[in-house]
């Protein structure tokens, strides 16, 4: 299975806006593997990361990998808010706690 | 000796004047007052007598505080008219100001300056009060960078701010990215000061504030963004963190007229926007904002929301949501959340 990985923490430990998301979603877009089918978000180097962004940022995920399983990755508090706003868009992720466990 | 009817007589001459004799001015409002230009007894909170003059056509329009001011809507209510002209905030009497209260005041001396008018700024006597407005807060440094002048100060220029106890201070955000400099800003403050060691409380309160920063910033219009502040301050043995964000918008209910327009008050539009996925926007993904902002009220005991929009004023808390009309309108939205940081 082709697997890619994006480190949040490359682009800063502090995510606020909506802006950002989409900032860091044309990075990667030109770097991504289409094909791949599990992404796993980590956020291990996230030391804050806004409502707004995480909204904005899983669907952004979602549009790059439709078809992926995103795995998200880090501390607690962020991983759930990722996936609120995942499961809130019907996308298909899950904590990478949940499989490592 | 005065006579009785000579006491009548006098009641006569002074009816609708000032009675210098029992009344204690501020040296702001007496020096407004030997010019002719008395303000209002319903400039006050929590006035005392009562007497408007023919003379009221040339008052300046502001804002008298007394004493303590500990909300945002106090800032609201005590507002004379809609602010025209040369606006005086008279803050001679004052002796303490919550974050919230003060960040309002500062949007509402900005909000003046943009639309053109003079703004004169009173200092409290109280030096302790003063002091706080002048250093700690930000206030005065903040507004001395606008076309603000000071009363009761030497050099009005000279202002200086120290981090002490603000986390953040008076700052305006105009867009998406100034609002994660101030996260980042936010975040150094709470490490700077070990206020906060458990990160998922830290997450709160930082987006305790930049929630409503991005709202204002993304559907507000206010024509100057929004003004912030953040501060760790002590109330009987408690370290608790306050933060605010003002701005002089649209405000909620316009916000959301355009997909509701049932609001009927702006109390109603303020209880509506914290719903979950409600937006102005036409997109479902959206409408999280003060939502998030409400959830983090209810988590932890002693948390208190409060967002003032026109009139109306919404207080959360734990325990409950409930609302009022105030007798004053702001043109705009101002959102406060205390968080304790201490049992």
């Amino acid at each position: 299975m082709i697997t890619t990985s994006v480190e949040l923490g490359n682009f800063g430990r502090t995510f606020a806006t909506r802006d950002r998301a989409r900032e860091i979603a044309e990075f990667i877009r030109h770097d991504y593997q289409p094909a791949a089918r599990e992404v796993v978000l980590d956020l291990s180097s996230v030391a804050l990361a806004g409502q707004s962004f995480m909204n904005e940022f899983a669907g952004e995920m979602g549009a790059l990998w439709p078809d992926a399983t995103l795995v998200v990755r880090g501390p607690r508090n962020l991983v759930d808010k990722l996936l609120f706003h995942g499961k809130r868009r019907n996308l298909r992720m899950r904590a990478a706690d949940d499989e490592d466990s | 000796m005065v006579s009785e009817g000579g006491e009548s007589c006098a009641r006569r001459v002074d009816e609708g004047r000032p009675n210098t004799s029992s009344e204690k001015f501020s040296p702001l409002e007496a020096d407004l007052r030997r010019h002719g230009r008395p303000l209002t007894d319903n400039t006050r909170l929590g006035g005392g007598c009562s007497f408007r003059t023919e003379l009221e056509t040339f008052l300046p329009t502001g804002i008298v505080l007394r004493r303590i001011v500990n909300s945002t809507y106090q800032v609201v209510e005590s507002q004379t008219e809609s602010l025209e002209g040369e606006v005086l905030l008279d803050l001679s009497g004052l002796t303490s100001i919550r974050p919230g209260a003060l960040a309002s005041l500062a949007a509402l001396a900005v909000s003046a300056t943009h639309a053109g008018h003079q703004v004169r700024v009173g200092l409290p006597t109280d030096s302790v009060c003063c002091q706080h407005l002048e250093t700690v807060s930000g206030f005065c440094w903040y507004l001395s960078n606008l076309d603000v002048s000071f009363e009761g100060r030497r050099h009005p220029g000279d202002f200086t701010y120290e981090v002490n106890d603000a986390i953040l201070s008076m700052t305006t955000v105009t867009n998406s990215g100034e609002v994660e400099a101030l996260a980042e800003e936010v975040y150094e403050g709470f490490r700077r000061t070990g206020g906060i060691r458990s990160s998922v409380l830290l997450d709160e309160v930082v987006e305790g504030l930049w929630e409503p920063a991005i709202n204002s910033i993304e559907h507000s219009q206010s024509p100057f963004g929004a003004v912030c502040l953040a501060q760790i301050w002590t109330a009987g043995g408690r370290r608790l963190a306050e933060f605010a964000v003002a701005d002089a918008g649209i405000g909620i209910r316009a916000t959301l007229g355009r997909r509701y327009p049932y609001l009927a008050t702006d109390e109603d539009a303020i209880e509506k926007a914290l719903e979950e996925g409600v937006s102005g926007l036409d997109d479902p993904q959206r409408g999280i904002g003060l939502s998030t902002t409400h959830e983090l009220s209810r988590k932890g005991s002693g948390r208190r929301l409060m967002i003032v929009s026109g009139d109306g004023c919404v207080v959360a808390t734990p325990n409950s949501t409930g609302g009022r009309t105030l007798s004053r309108s702001w043109s705009g939205t101002l959102v406060s959340l205390l968080f304790p940081l201490s049992r």
